[in-house]
């Protein structure tokens, strides 16, 4: 009886029937766009509708507990069936094993609790500054804004959002670092990431002595995360990638691809 | 200019490729043409990167030049199999998609102005994203192809190797777009946003594609599931990958949303 129920929470159709249900919530989700008020999907839908999907929660359906729910049964069918299949590869030792798919599979398994913790620790905080503002991020650092960088291409569009830092020991002011804050590399210090996320021109203040109109000031956007999340998530990743290169290496080995 | 002649070539070689149905023509015509078109088209990304100086792979007009390069150089690839006598339907409708999708790139809805990158795309991680999603992307297309010809054939021979290279080109596709599309693209906006995942449109039908072909591969790899349901399925995952690139820009607000 045991050997039956851990066969079917282990089943791969059971598996394929859950990510069918996912399939399906997701395209339902993302085709009546996530995180609106509750005022929009009454102007879009019919009130049947919206009250379905105020009530399922779809639209924050990846927050929601009807995810959570699949996403968790996801996570027990492909631990049960990771775990048979690599009892099964110990017990038949006169057949090669083949652990690239189980790598996989630990690598989805790793990035899914990731994804749960992160889910709960993640700290996000986004907030505009000037230059020579200083701003305190963690119990141990505060950085001083020294100087706001902003280009262009000729027809206008940004090219470049740049904001120059220093970090400084919060209890004895001393300099760790200096850094510059551009768009895809970020200041990280410790467990917390700060990004450039946007660049402004503040059209109500100028540079003081000056009465051209181009000397205005700039004001930085930074983001700053802490995500407890994200150790579980590179690993996973790299289980993944490490997965996916042994499965088709072997494959291409046999000869199967 | 460059991808002008390409699409000229195209016709000639759809032209050559209906021939063949009718009136033997040497192979290495055929393979002649798909690989210079490639070629054409990857020296047009290569000189949209000298002028903008960063790999040209940031809008949709490269996007689709790239695309249609490695769908041309997949069907190649293919020409050489041995089993061949699938050889002309199955590169005839692969043609058809690489014309369709620089047909795509060559109308008034994708703009081929050449542009250097706005601050976020500025990023190696991007490039390699776009790069080995389209490449991925690129077995997925000849699966699609392979799988039409498959419903299309009543021969039980020619459908077994047609359900060959379908499992195949999707074997080797999938994990080049899982790496490129799903990894990369994830470290990508790690780096630039500080979230791996935001399930934005974009991002959510990228992962619905992936999930089709990883039903795929199970149901065909690890259940007896009949091999007609799990075509129908690649055909889905395609779809669905259209849809991804294309819907989801046109149709639906998103990060990815650009013209």
């Amino acid at each position: 009886m045991i050997k039956k129920i851990i066969k079917a929470i282990a089943s791969i159709y059971l598996g394929i029937g859950i990510i069918i249900t996912i399939i399906c919530f997701s395209i339902i989700a993302s085709l009546i766009i996530q995180n609106q008020k509750p005022e929009f999907y009454y102007y879009h839908y019919s009130h049947l509708a919206t009250q379905l999907i105020l009530r399922l929660n779809l639209h924050q359906f990846f927050t929601s507990p009807l995810f959570l729910i699949l996403a968790v049964g996801l996570f027990i069918n492909l631990v049960s069936c990771t775990i048979i299949r690599i009892m099964k590869q110990i017990r038949n030792t006169h057949i090669k094993p083949h652990l690239g798919p189980d790598i996989i599979h630990l690598g989805l398994l790793i990035i899914l609790m990731g994804g749960l913790v992160s889910l709960f620790s993640r700290n996000e905080e986004f907030q505009y500054f000037y230059e020579k503002e200083k701003v305190k991020f963690s119990k141990k650092y505060y950085l001083e804004i020294n100087q706001i960088e902003f280009s262009q291409y000729s027809d206008g569009r940004p090219k470049e959002y740049v904001t120059n830092v220093t970090v400084y020991n919060i209890h004895n002011h001393q300099v760790i670092k200096q850094h510059r804050i551009e768009v895809n590399k970020p200041l990280r210090m410790g467990n917390i990431y700060v990004y450039q996320y946007d660049l402004q021109i503040d059209p109500n203040k100028k540079v003081p002595g000056t009465s051209t109109s181009h000397q205005r000031v700039l004001v930085t956007g930074l983001n700053f995360v802490q995500d407890s999340g994200i150790y579980l998530l590179w690993v996973g990743i790299m289980l993944m990638i490490v997965g996916l290169c042994w499965t088709y290496f072997q494959k291409f080995k046999e000869k199967q691809l | 200019m460059i991808a002008t002649i390409a699409y000229f070539l195209f016709f000639i070689l759809i032209l050559l490729e209906i021939i063949t149905f009718f009136k033997k023509i040497p192979l290495i015509i055929i393979q002649s043409l798909l690989l210079l078109i490639s070629l054409l088209l990857i020296v047009e990304i290569i000189n949209r990167s000298i002028q903008i100086q960063f790999t040209a792979l940031t809008n949709t007009f490269e996007a689709l030049v790239f695309f249609t390069a490695f769908i041309n150089l997949t069907l190649l690839l293919f020409s050489f199999w041995k089993k061949n006598n699938l050889a002309h339907a199955i590169l005839f409708i692969g043609t058809l998609i690489a014309f369709i999708m620089l047909s795509i790139a060559s109308s008034p809805l994708v703009p081929d102005t050449v542009k250097p990158p706005i601050p976020a795309l500025q990023s190696a991680w991007l490039i390699l994203h776009v790069a080995l999603a389209f490449v991925g992307e690129s077995f997925f297309a000849f699966s699609f192809a392979a799988s039409i010809f498959y419903l299309l054939t009543n021969d039980p021979d020619k459908k077994q190797n047609a359900d060959k290279l379908i499992t195949t080109t999707i074997g080797i596709g999938y994990p080049i777009f899982t790496i490129g599309a799903l990894i990369f693209g994830a470290i990508w906006a790690q780096y630039a946003w500080g979230r791996f995942w935001s399930w934005d449109p974009k991002e959510t039908f990228a992962l619905i594609t992936w999930l089709v072909y990883t039903i795929y591969l199970h149901l065909r790899l690890m259940t007896k599931v009949s091999v007609k349901v799990t075509v129908w399925v690649a055909i889905l995952g395609f779809l669905f990958t259209l849809f991804t690139f294309f819907g989801v820009n046109y149709l639906l607000p998103s990060l990815h949303s650009y013209r």
